[in-house]
């Protein structure tokens, strides 16, 4: 666990749980942590239980909403759904992050290839 | 706008505790299931599989305090035990308490009495006067004697035609009667004022009328009074009908024609007077000055100071 997969995580849970949400519809909280998992390869360690106090923070700001449903085995369990507000922030989010992906791209390669 | 909403659910979690914390509850315990069920069919013993379930969510105790933290205000809730707690303390200490709420109510008490009368004598002297930033008042000199004296009444009249820097003049004496309360005797704190007074302190009559221009002249000729709203409560017990009755003033009824709003005492610091007579009614409120204490209202176009 490196410093550098934790500081990525923290940045952008809001828009992996947003894009997460778009795609797959309603999901509970399970769901959206596998899929997570899932996306990202592997590659970040998402230390599942931050992921609750991060939903009731997108909750908060309205860009998702929740509500108690049966899940596939038949328990009780509470489904997150995307609102328009949230789609409108994953599209600001994911330009933001291209952006700044690009920009540092720039950075990231050797000088001699100026344009 | 989103910082709004988040303060209001805040807020609602802050009041409304009691199904969120079971909700809580069962939303992390279906999370620990659901991945000891999916660690069991990847093939897991029932032991592996709840320890890595429970290893993979990270610290549970920590998750739900930060949970909590973000569902309400933690400041308003820190802020509540605190305040508790020195509560508690306050009670198990009586002597100490209760000498220290003493000390806090002699304080507290001394410095509010302290502070209205500063305002009633120097900030704000004259309730429901308008525009008093640009009331001043107005003395003469005597060339041969020291001090200040008031103005005489034909050097009111001429301030009022020919000084331009003020829009109005005008003037009060203080005066007094004896009323008759039951077979008891009250006196009662008076001003002989110019008619055009109320107009200028923007002081409006609730019943009734102010003066009229014409009761500054005629010797005697126009006994009408205002009465203050003291006055009417306490001596005719709020009669709506009070316009018109007439009061006996130093041996000569009065009509009252209005009566002056609540809060309104006159322009006396110290005094409330209890009613007010126009100027042509002076001799009747001798009280032995002859000259009058002015005041005037600086113009919009001047400037004070």
């Amino acid at each position: 666990m490196t410093n550098d997969k934790s500081d990525v995580l923290h940045g952008s849970l809001a828009l992996m749980v947003l894009r997460t949400l778009d795609t797959l519809g309603p999901q509970h909280g399970w769901g959206i942590a596998r899929r997570i998992e899932q996306i990202s390869g592997d590659m970040l360690e998402l230390n599942q239980g931050s992921l609750y106090p991060a939903l009731l923070r997108l909750q908060q700001m309205g860009w998702i909403t929740s509500k108690w449903g049966v899940s596939e085995s038949n328990r009780r369990a509470r489904f997150y759904t995307i609102t328009r507000a949230g789609r409108k922030q994953l599209a600001a989010e994911a330009e933001n992050w291209e952006r700044i992906s690009d920009i540092v791209a720039r950075f990231a390669k050797p000088a001699g290839e100026s344009s | 706008m989103t910082r709004l909403r988040v303060l209001w659910c805040r807020l609602a979690g802050l009041l409304r505790k009691g199904n969120m914390e079971s909700d809580m509850d069962e939303e992390l315990e279906f999370h620990l299931q659901t991945e000891i069920a999916d660690n069991l069919r990847k093939g897991m013993t029932p032991d592996e599989a709840r320890s890595q379930a429970l290893r993979r969510f990270g610290n549970i105790a920590q998750t739900k305090e930060t949970y909590r933290e973000t569902r309400s205000l933690p400041v308003i809730q820190v802020l509540w035990q605190d305040t508790r707690f020195g509560f508690r303390m306050l009670r198990r200490n009586p002597g100490f308490s209760s000498l220290a709420v003493l000390c806090l109510t002699l304080g507290i008490g001394a410095n509010a009495a302290v502070f209205s009368w500063i305002e009633g004598i120097l900030l704000r002297p004259f309730p429901l006067v308008a525009h008093q930033e640009r009331m001043m008042a107005v003395t003469g000199t005597v060339p041969v004697a020291p001090g200040r004296t008031d103005v005489s009444w034909p050097d009111f009249l001429d301030f009022q035609r020919n000084c331009k820097l003020f829009d109005a003049f005008i003037v009060d004496r203080i005066t007094g009667t004896t009323l008759a309360i039951g077979d008891r005797a009250q006196r009662s704190t008076a001003s002989v004022v110019s008619a055009n007074y109320f107009d200028v302190l923007g002081v409006r009559p609730i019943l009734g009328r102010g003066f009229e221009p014409e009761e500054n002249y005629g010797r005697n000729a126009h006994p009408v009074t205002v009465i203050s709203y003291q006055m009417w409560q306490e001596r005719f017990h709020g009669d709506p009908e009070i316009a018109g009755k007439t009061q006996m003033l130093n041996g000569m009824p009065h009509v009252i024609v209005g009566v002056a709003p609540e809060g309104f005492y006159g322009t006396f610091v110290g005094w409330a007077m209890q009613f007010w007579v126009p100027v042509s009614m002076e001799e009747k409120f001798d009280s032995g000055d002859t000259n009058w204490t002015t005041a005037a209202r600086v113009g919009l176009k001047a400037s004070c100071g």
